[in-house]
């Protein structure tokens, strides 16, 4: 009696069995869902409520996805105010295990440096961004921690796979870095000194850090890639290229859209032509889900040129994934500076 | 602002001759109804693979085949024996064409601004191309109906005595032609602004004459001058959106015309103005209460605190941020802050890191130096540097203690950058032990510089001596604001930086072990100077 009781007992303490089915992951957007089948591989099978190309801001899911979510065992957001929506999809879901708190909830943006914090935060009409600029997946530094956020959160769910996340992420990792610094450079310095590199790139001393250790020649990537975009001035619509315009030197200088929801007023519309105008902006970023009457406007009076910029993985067939999102954001930028 | 006004007068000019019959007809939401099945054309051509601003002609041409489908069914319905009032009709239209509409994008991108954009339109980016387009379709409009102007009057004002068959084309005519300006009438002001153009200008000339003339005369004057007015508003005086204040500035001139009409006749003159007085005393109570029944203030402390247990990470760095201006309060927020030391955000714990940086609670400083150790190597920094504010004796210990440990070059520095500007000479053998390391040597070795006195060198290594002769007045100089103690520290890293340069030899370890001699021999002596940021010797 006493043996069979003990035996009982451990198996309740063994660690559970190697699960047979992927893991059911939902996520809000197009490049949370790429970053979740990166880390995962096989282990998850992923699904975006956002249809390709949506607003993230305002998106009503169908359904097939509301009853998917309800189904979920981990839920990936941007967070930061951006999907708003989102909290309608886990009241309906019924689904204990998603809800913010819960291990299987995931906001992605978590440790990441924030901009554009408002001093003190008051519910200003019209202020869609009171708790920062939550569009952090434009700087691929972000998409990092984006990745390490969702292998953290996979781990809990499925202790059984940690191993394969925390390998599959490594690997990400170093994808990120050649792409941002180019193969060359990160051959050179060795992954695992990587993040010395990428600190002294937050710093705004990558340059200099490089030029010590005569490497400079040897960066590559998006990085070599956008000092022909540095200092470059452009307009956006919305403010969704604060974390890109940072990472890659290049300078918003207006936008367009004075209060989101609201129409634009006259004095408004005349200060952005202004202000194209002065600092010889070239580009207006007219993401791809916004009206264009406001950006052919200022492009009809400027001469500046109105780029339809996808900001999301697949929101277009020419940005499958994470890479071609960055590449067409910097080619489209460069294509207009000449 | 030309462009504006003057798209602005154009639909005021059709729209009010429009406006007369519609009402006439009591249709009022015939406009809604064409304009949301125009709407619905345009989703439909995009739905074909049309683009909206690349493929304007083609659009346009679908807004008006679903505009006349609407038109006929207008025509149909109106004529026959009303069971279901044409009104209702109408009515089951619109919401038809806006449910259809709302279909078509879901799956679309396009799908809120689209939406918004049809209501709303975008009159403040029209251009003169459409403008001139537009005055020429209304022209051709208007033309028809100045030219067959019996009949339609007819047919808005008159019995329906005429055949059944002649009515319904003419009807249809005149739907179609309403349709062709709803069409483009949405496209650049939206459906609010053509339906008030619409319906407010001509039902305040009703008020005041029978006669068709008179009412258009009243109706394009009243709406034209209210334009005006608008547009100059909001462009030069309230910063305010054009469209909606058209719309308010028409609402309010009806309102005006009802008083005025009401005043003119003496009969009801008295009456009117009691109607006025009690309106205006119940809006002054109305606003007055909403006003007084507002929200106070919160104390901003109270506020922060509240922000420190939000749900958002964001709003937790702004709690931070508003206590770091309340440092007089320091003592009762430091518990709150000190708990988002173990956040799950690593930036809200680097910020609280920072906030707390200057407290000079010993508690603090040992909670912030327990993330010396965090696995993160930015929270490690974070830690690095808010003890290196800190006034707490401990701190330098515990930063050379950790830097001792740390494996990360760069986290290592900051760490000892932060004990350096304590003055602690521990700082500087480890920035010794740094120069061992090849590729930490050359940081280690310009803070070394910039932070230590010292005679530099005259002979230059390995130095070829004709490259000497030609360079060696230069280099005469570069040495002189080196061996000069009034020079600082940034005139000698910048001396420093050339001499380097010039001799194309790069760093090598023997110039560390010049400064080595010069610390050992005088380490006991020296003394940290914190104007200067540098030891000194006595």
């Amino acid at each position: 009696m006493k043996q069979t009781a003990l035996l009982s007992l451990a198996f309740l303490v063994l660690p559970a069995q190697d699960r047979k089915e992927p893991v059911e992951v939902v996520t809000t957007l197009g490049h949370l869902k790429w970053a979740a089948e990166q880390v995962g591989g096989d282990r998850v099978r992923v699904i975006a409520l956002a249809a390709p190309g949506q607003d993230p801001h305002y998106i009503v899911p169908t359904p097939d996805l509301q009853r998917r979510a309800a189904r979920a065992e981990v839920f990936v957001q941007v967070g930061r105010g951006l999907e708003l929506w989102a909290k309608n999809v886990l009241d309906g879901s019924g689904n204990s295990k998603i809800q913010p708190g819960s291990p299987g909830h995931v906001t992605a943006s978590t440790s990441c440096e924030i901009l554009e914090l408002p001093k003190e935060l008051s519910r200003e009409w019209g202020d869609i961004h009171p708790e920062g600029n939550p569009h952090v997946w434009l700087d691929p530094l972000n998409m990092r921690i984006v990745a390490s956020n969702i292998a953290a959160a996979l781990s809990k769910v499925d202790p059984g796979g940690a191993e394969t996340y925390r390998k599959n992420l490594e690997a990400l990792d170093r994808r990120l870095w050649e792409a941002m610094f180019g193969a060359d450079l990160v051959s050179s310095i060795g992954v695992g000194r990587m993040g010395v590199v990428e600190r002294r790139l937050r710093a705004g001393e990558l340059e200099e850090y490089l030029k010590d250790r005569g490497l400079l020649e040897k960066l590559g990537g998006w990085l070599a890639r956008a000092r022909a975009l540095r200092g470059a001035k452009v307009v956006s619509y919305h403010k969704t290229y604060a974390y890109f315009a940072r990472r890659f030197g290049i300078e918003v200088v207006a936008e367009l859209e004075e209060r989101p929801g609201l129409p634009p007023t006259a004095s408004h519309r005349d200060r952005v032509v202004e202000l194209t105008k002065r600092h010889g902006a070239k580009a207006i970023l007219n993401d791809n889900f916004y009206p264009r009457a406001a950006a052919d406007y200022v492009a009809r009076e400027t001469g500046a040129k109105v780029i339809v910029a996808a900001i999301d993985v697949g929101a277009s067939e020419d940005v499958p994934d994470y890479f071609r999102l960055i590449d067409r954001l910097i080619d489209s930028l460069a294509e207009a500076m000449k | 602002m030309e462009k504006t006004l003057v798209a602005c007068l154009i639909l005021t000019g059709i729209h009010v001759y429009f406006g007369i019959h519609v009402i006439a007809r009591r249709v009022i939401f015939v406009d809604l109804a064409l304009a949301q099945i125009a709407a619905l054309g345009t989703v439909v051509g995009v739905a074909m693979g049309y683009e909206v601003g690349k493929d304007p002609s083609a659009l346009y041409f679908y807004s008006l085949a679903l505009t006349a489908a609407g038109a006929l069914v207008f025509a149909l319905t109106r004529m026959r024996i009303e069971r279901i009032p044409h009104e209702a009709s109408i009515g089951i239209v619109y919401c038809v064409a806006f449910a259809a509409t709302l279909l078509l994008l879901a799956k679309s991108p396009l799908g809120p601004s689209e939406i918004d954009r049809i209501l709303k339109g975008e009159i403040l980016f029209v251009s003169w191309p459409t403008v001139l387009n537009t005055a020429l379709i209304y022209g051709g409009v208007g033309a028809f109906h100045l030219v067959f102007r019996r009949k339609f009057f007819a047919l808005s004002f008159g019995g329906e005595s005429q055949a059944r068959t002649h009515e319904i084309v003419w009807d249809f005519l005149f739907y179609l032609s309403f349709g062709f300006v709803v069409t483009s009438s949405v496209a650049i002001a939206g459906v609010f602004l053509v339906f008030s153009y619409l319906v407010i200008p001509s039902a305040g000339a009703m008020l005041f004459t029978d006669r068709l003339g008179a009412r258009l005369a009243i109706g394009w004057i009243g709406a034209g001058a209210v334009s005006v007015a608008g547009v100059w508003l909001s462009h030069k005086v309230w910063d305010l959106p054009t469209s909606p204040l058209i719309v308010c500035l028409l609402a309010g001139a009806l309102l005006a015309a009802v008083v005025v009409h009401g005043l003119m006749s003496a009969s009801t003159r008295r009456r009117t103005l009691i109607r006025l007085a009690a309106a205006g005393g119940g809006l002054a109570a109305l606003a007055g209460g909403l006003f007084l029944f507002r929200k106070g203030e919160e104390d901003r402390f109270e506020h922060a605190l509240h922000l420190l247990e939000a749900r958002s990470g964001g709003e937790r760095l702004t709690g931070l941020r508003m206590l770091a201006e309340l440092a007089e309060r320091r003592a009762e927020w430091r518990p709150h802050a000190l708990r988002l030391l173990e956040d799950e955000d690593l930036q809200v714990r680097r910020d609280a890191m920072a906030v707390l940086a200057t407290d000079p609670d010993p508690d603090v400083a040992a909670r912030i130096a327990a993330h010396l150790r965090h696995p993160q190597p930015d929270v490690r920094i974070a830690a690095a540097r808010a003890l290196g504010r800190s006034t707490n004796p401990a701190a330098g210990d515990a930063l050379l203690a950790a830097a001792a440990q740390e494996e990360e070059v760069d986290v290592q520095l900051e760490m000892i950058d932060a004990a350096l500007e304590k003055g602690l000479p521990g700082a500087v053998d480890m920035l010794f032990g740094l120069a061992a390391d090849p590729l930490a040597r050359l940081d280690a070795y310009k803070r070394l510089v910039t932070h230590l006195t010292f005679d530099f060198p005259h002979a230059v290594h390995g130095g070829v001596e004709g490259w000497w002769q030609s360079h060696r007045e230069r280099i005469r100089e570069l040495l002189a604001v080196l061996d000069d103690p009034e020079s600082t520290s940034d005139a000698k890293r910048v001396a420093f930086e050339e001499l380097r340069g010039m001799s194309e030899r790069g760093f090598e370890p023997a110039d560390v072990d010049v400064v080595r001699d010069w610390w050992n021999r005088n380490r006991a002596s020296v003394r940290w100077n914190p104007d200067r940021h540098r030891f000194e010797v006595k």
